[in-house]
């Protein structure tokens, strides 16, 4: 067990689950002994949760556990488990798991000597952990509820007195009337899997949300998890951290370098921009000029993918001269495929690029990261196709606490966006939220076509609105023209 | 020279001059020499770089005699091959001289150094170095007539010494990485082994090397020949390198367009004419690698090593890029990295030609950089297996003009020409596209200029 101190409260020990995410939103884990609740449809992934934690507690901590199901026999446990690489009937055969499979019947016949009941379910392996699934299953044995209640108290006194750490699985009922099951009053810490519509499609998403936690704090919130390879991963929603001010006077620049000559001398950090432009007009491309400005800045870079696998993207920097090798094996410039599919061989990835709360922990891991070593600088190519299935609030919401989040960290970012891929009215919204908006456009001068760009917005001071003409040359990438477009 | 611009016997009439390659210094001056000779008396010179290519120097003799030159010069690669073309040329009329390599047949005259003479003075400094007694050794190159006289008179100077022993005599192929290796074996084989004679400028680089990494600089001492502006380094250095022959290449170019002016008079020209050499020791070196034996300015012109320059203040670069950045930003970047890739390129495949091995290729290069003023450079690392390079540069001259760049306005690295020299160097000694990353620079802060280079995957 892995132990914390509290302010004013001593030592709490704390057991890890081991569920990636988890353990960040409990600050590292359950307080030893907590009796959890975790309640949640059928089909959201309570039994895998609780695997996970049995699992982990055996292989990864020394730690014997045990599992309570009257719903499935231990075989059928067996198969499931292995589907996330938990090998259940090799742990019972060692000796450090004991799966039991009781009837109603039989635990009625166990109730009878209370005292007793724990050594007899644990069959000698000295359990640490316990998993129950599910306590739904008790109101087989009684329809009163006091003697329901009774039942359910004796077994959670039961395990406190052996100090055993447990989850107790539950079938959550209706929440029409919003009465609270009387087990969230028992249990020390309550956390709720829902299976939830997202989109403006209809696609839904799974989130875990920790309710209450006796004698520990949580992060709050709902936050959305997914099946993973080893088991269940929560991706914590990246909590707002207070905005410092800014060191000094760093002034930044776009490397662009025709369009930085509109803002004379740089860019004040932390700025956030927004480059909307036309599918193929060259926003990718300034991208990686924004990025490539930052290495040779020295600055640390991430480069997010969302419209095609970095794989694709280190071709078009290497084809404009702009190779980034050494910086990456420096570690100095970072991608993050969000492009979701399968097999890209990232190192850094996100898998389901519509699950914004996975692309906000994944993105907010690699800053950690950055931020750690210097000046970081973080652009986005293609945002507007990850929000593209999400709702219109949920959109705003997602933009907002990025924003704000790296401008707490005074982390310069540029997010590129494809006209017409969001509604007009999110597009207004979300361009609220950034310093300077860029726009990129194919337009038309006597029959010819030329491409166009201009300053929409930017907050730090005036720019000539104008539009710029400006080309792609297919070996020197981006030129602006000196003269503006006139009427 | 002894002519002038109003030698009205030649003026007007041009010389077609063939050579073995322009990555060679010592062609550069010759090359140099008849150029100046030439223009003094108001003569042309159509010169043709053979690239070390007999066939080529073939067709280029050709080309000549076809353009009605009214002279032959040339440097023969291979005497043997030339049989038919100086033929050629004795039937239409036309007087040849050869100049360093001879050729066998109706020649006029033959301009060379005084090799045996070089062998002499080798060793005598070598016996004056060693106190008339030890055993010695030659890394020479075997089947180079230049060579051989050499030896021949380094074998006569030595043959009444009997104190001193000639246990070995190996060959460097002119090449630094043989040279090193047979070095090493001589070193290993003969620990009393006191004096070396290496036949030239790259044999000297490799015995160096293996004298150095055998732990020997204190009791092993050589003697080189060509006096490079490398080799006068070591021996201002105060190393093993006691001292060496130095050639004057721009006199016998001189010299064979003085004796074709006197045949053209009527004046008779000895068959052979040899140019004396003169030892380059610790004490007059400094004499070898001034400027005045590099730079020659005539007429407006000046060049170094036979490559013409034109000198002007750093900040005249810095002013060229600032007008570029004001008339097209987005260029500059472009410009100046290809500029120095495709310069960069051309510098290492003329050189390449006298260093197959890629290090020592690279090495040349880059002191090459470094004695231009670019700044010093070092090569960290070389792998030509995964195609990568990372060189460290000090002082380079763009970080130090960073401050006055108009584009270079915050803190950033700012060698992009020498990266683009990089990355033209490296495309040639990895045989496939090569790009250059520089990934730290002194203009914003590091303490050095550093440079990745990598290849296009095969």
């Amino acid at each position: 067990m892995e132990s914390r101190r509290e302010g004013g409260l001593g030592v709490v020990e704390l057991v890890p689950t081991g569920i990636a995410g988890f353990d960040e939103l409990l600050g590292g884990g359950l307080v030893a002994g907590t009796m959890a609740l975790v309640e949640g449809a059928p089909g959201t992934g309570k039994t895998t949760l609780g695997l996970g934690f049995i699992h982990h507690g055996v292989v990864a901590r020394g730690e014997p556990g045990l599992v309570l199901t009257f719903e499935e026999v231990p075989q059928q446990l067996y198969r499931d488990a292995l589907n996330f690489g938990w090998d259940l009937r090799r742990l019972v055969e060692a000796g450090t798991l004991s799966v039991i499979c009781l009837t109603p019947d039989v635990l009625q016949r166990y109730l009878a000597d209370p005292e007793e009941i724990w050594q007899r379910l644990a069959r000698g392996i000295s359990p640490r952990r316990v998993l129950i699934d599910s306590v739904t299953h008790l109101r087989q044995l009684t329809d009163d509820p006091v003697r329901l209640r009774e039942i359910l108290n004796l077994f959670l006194s039961g395990m406190r007195r052996h100090g055993l750490t447990a989850l107790l699985l539950k079938e959550l009922e209706s929440r029409g009337g919003e009465s609270i099951p009387f087990e969230e009053y028992a249990v020390d810490a309550v956390i709720r899997l829902t299976y939830a519509p997202q989109g403006d499609d209809g696609a839904r998403q799974r989130f875990l949300e920790v309710l209450k936690t006796r004698g520990q704090e949580h992060v709050p919130g709902r936050h959305s998890f997914a099946f993973a390879e080893n088991g269940l991963r929560v991706y914590p929603r990246p909590r707002p951290r207070p905005i410092t001010p800014s060191r000094g006077e760093r002034h930044v620049f776009l490397g662009i370098a025709g369009l930085d000559q509109l803002f004379e001398g740089g860019i004040p950090t932390p700025a956030q921009v927004m480059l909307v432009g036309d599918t193929g007009v060259g926003k990718t491309l300034s991208a990686l000029l924004f990025t490539h400005e930052g290495l040779t800045c020295g600055e640390w870079c991430g480069f997010v993918d969302c419209d095609e696998v970095p794989a694709m993207t280190r071709r078009t920097l290497a084809h404009f001269g702009l190779v980034t090798t050494a910086h990456e094996r420096l570690g100095r410039l970072r991608f993050i495929d969000a492009y979701g599919r399968a097999g890209g061989g990232e190192e850094i990835a996100v898998h389901d690029p519509s699950n914004l709360d996975e692309f906000l922990n994944v993105e907010d891991r690699l800053l950690d990261t950055l931020r750690a070593r210097g000046e970081v600088r973080l652009c986005v190519d293609g945002l507007s196709t990850i929000l593209a299935t999400s709702r219109y609030q949920a959109a705003i919401e997602f933009v907002a606490a990025r924003l704000h989040n790296l401008r707490a960290r005074q982390i310069v970012g540029l997010d590129t966006y494809t006209a017409g891929v969001l509604e007009p009215r999110l597009m207004n919204a979300i361009a609220q939220h950034y310093d300077l908006v860029l726009s990129m456009r194919f337009g038309e001068v006597h029959g010819a076509p030329i491409r166009l760009a201009a300053v929409e917005k930017y907050r730090f001071g005036k720019v000539a609105r104008e539009e710029h003409i400006f080309s792609v040359d297919p070996r020197i990438g981006i030129i602006f023209h000196k003269a503006a477009l006139q009427g | 020279m002894s002519g002038s611009t109003n030698d009205p016997t030649l003026r007007g009439r041009r010389i077609g001059l063939s050579y073995e390659s322009a990555a060679n210094l010592f062609c550069r001056d010759l090359v140099d020499g008849v150029r100046e000779a030439a223009a003094a008396r108001g003569v042309e010179v159509i010169a043709r770089d053979s690239a070390q290519s007999p066939r080529r120097q073939l067709a280029d003799i050709s080309a000549l005699l076809d353009e009605g030159v009214d002279v032959l010069v040339i440097s023969a690669l291979d005497p043997p091959s030339l049989t038919g073309a100086l033929a050629a040329a004795e039937a239409r009329g036309i007087p040849v001289f050869t100049v360093d390599r001879g050729a066998d047949g109706p020649v006029v005259s033959h301009v060379t150094s005084d090799n045996q003479m070089g062998g002499r003075l080798a060793a005598g400094l070598l016996l004056e170095a060693l106190g008339g007694e030890g055993e010695v050794a030659i890394v020479g190159l075997p089947s180079a007539s230049s060579v051989e006289e050499r030896l021949r008179g380094f074998k006569d100077a030595l043959s009444g010494q009997s104190a001193v022993r000639l246990v070995a005599e190996v060959s460097g192929e002119s090449n630094r990485q043989q040279a090193r290796a047979v070095a090493a074996a001589l070193l290993r084989d003969h620990p009393n082994l006191a004096g070396i004679f290496a036949i030239n400028d790259v044999t000297v680089q490799g015995v160096l090397g293996a004298i150095h990494e055998a732990g020997r600089s204190a009791s092993a001492v050589v003697v080189g020949y060509d006096a490079t502006p490398q080799g006068c380094e070591e021996i201002m250095r105060g190393g093993p390198l006691r001292g060496e022959v130095a050639q004057f290449p721009q006199r016998i170019g001189h010299t064979v367009v003085d004796l074709w002016a006197d045949y053209l008079r009527g004046v008779a020209v000895p068959g052979r004419v040899e140019i004396p050499v003169e030892l380059v020791t610790r004490e007059n070196v400094e004499r070898f690698t001034g400027a005045e034996r590099l730079l020659r300015v005539q007429r407006g012109e000046v060049r170094i090593a036979g490559e013409r320059v034109v000198f002007f203040p750093v900040r005249g670069y810095q002013m060229l890029l600032n007008e570029i950045y004001a008339a097209s930003p987005d260029l500059l970047r472009h410009i100046v990295y290809r500029s120095g890739f495709v310069l960069g390129e051309s510098i290492a495949r003329q050189v390449g030609e006298l260093y197959p091995d890629p290090r020592d290729h690279l090495f040349v290069l880059l002191e090459d950089l470094s004695r231009s003023g670019f700044g010093s450079f070092e090569l960290l690392d070389l792998d030509l297996d995964t195609g990568r390079a990372e060189v460290q540069g000090h002082d380079l001259f763009e970080a130090a003009i960073a401050p006055d760049l108009a584009w270079a306005h915050s803190p950033r690295c700012v060698d992009t020409y020498c990266s683009g020299r990089l990355a033209g160097y490296l495309s040639v000694i990895f045989q496939r596209p090569a790009a250059s990353e520089e990934i730290a620079c002194q203009a914003r802060g590091d303490g050095y200029c550093r440079f990745a280079i990598s290849a296009e995957a095969r």
